[in-house]
């Protein structure tokens, strides 16, 4: 199953927009998820904000007509089955070590410390990760920017309603699009 | 077997069989990924003029960016901060 998708891609300005246009997607070495292409999903506001964050206020944003081939997608942001195994693999892999380094507090602390992104890294490093893309969301993000909206008027319980999701493409090879273009430039 | 089944099975049997590579291999991944926050001082400070437009710009002052912020482990970034609630955005720079 193919599903068609919107990706924002936001990337340094430097070369100039032809290059840009030809050359875009860019690698990420160091994305949350692992080194990638990353996309955020249909989300031109949140791209704009990490554009002016993080390259100094010179950058473009590009639109993709993504095309998400399901089975190659690890969906931690809408597969309930998915993220409860993905959370068991996680779990298993810190506690596995974790028992076997039980008499060494510092190395116990240190596999605390590790993100899901690193451990992806190093499963894809070993040939073992079996997905080409991933779906994520990150809700470190202002409630506003997010969308928050009340279920109930008289109720405390909400949704949000602009989640940052984005993808992650983990090669470009498996990166499969109809369409991309520029949409925005930071420089008007 | 689904995929993330097989991947498990797969990374178990190398904790098992050498659990200190296991444990080397991600901690230096995890190295490497720090290193990438560490800006030198210099690009730092050239990016705080966007630090404080993108703020404005885009109205993003709340509790979340300001705990992003104060993680960030500089010098200024407190003063920054400080300088950000009593409404004083000149100074930051001369900090350095």
């Amino acid at each position: 199953m193919i599903i068609k998708d919107i990706g924002h891609h936001t990337c340094s300005s430097k070369g100039g927009e032809k290059f840009v246009i030809r050359e875009a997607p860019f690698l990420s070495e160091h994305g949350f998820l692992g080194k990638g292409y990353y996309f955020w999903q249909n989300n031109l506001e949140f791209a704009k904000i990490w554009g002016h964050r993080h390259y100094n206020g010179k950058y473009y944003v590009l639109e993709f007509e993504l095309n998400v081939y399901y089975d190659e997608l690890l969906d931690l942001v809408g597969n309930r089955t998915q993220m409860m195994q993905f959370k068991n693999l996680i779990y298993s892999i810190k506690q596995k070590l974790a028992e076997k380094f039980k008499n060494t507090p510092e190395k116990k602390v240190a596999i605390d410390e590790w993100g899901i992104g690193e451990i992806i890294e190093y499963l894809k490093r070993k040939n073992i990760f079996e997905y080409k893309i991933i779906k994520a969301v990150d809700y470190r993000v202002s409630y506003r920017h997010l969308g928050k909206e009340s279920f109930l008027r008289n109720k405390k319980n909400f949704i949000f309603l602009n989640p940052r999701i984005f993808y992650c493409f983990i090669e470009k090879n498996n990166l499969y699009f109809s369409n991309k273009k520029l949409i925005y430039t930071s420089d008007g | 077997m689904d995929k993330l089944e097989s991947m498990l099975n797969k990374v178990l049997k190398l904790i098992d069989d050498d659990p200190q590579a296991v444990f080397d291999e991600i901690s230096s991944i995890h190295d490497s990924f720090d290193a990438e926050d560490v800006i030198p001082i210099e690009e730092y400070l050239d990016r705080l003029p966007q630090v404080y437009e993108s703020i404005f710009a885009f109205d993003i002052l709340d509790d979340t960016e300001l705990v992003e912020i104060e993680e960030k482990p500089f010098f200024g970034e407190m003063k920054f901060i400080e300088n950000l609630k009593q409404g004083n955005f000149t100074p930051i720079l001369s900090a350095a």
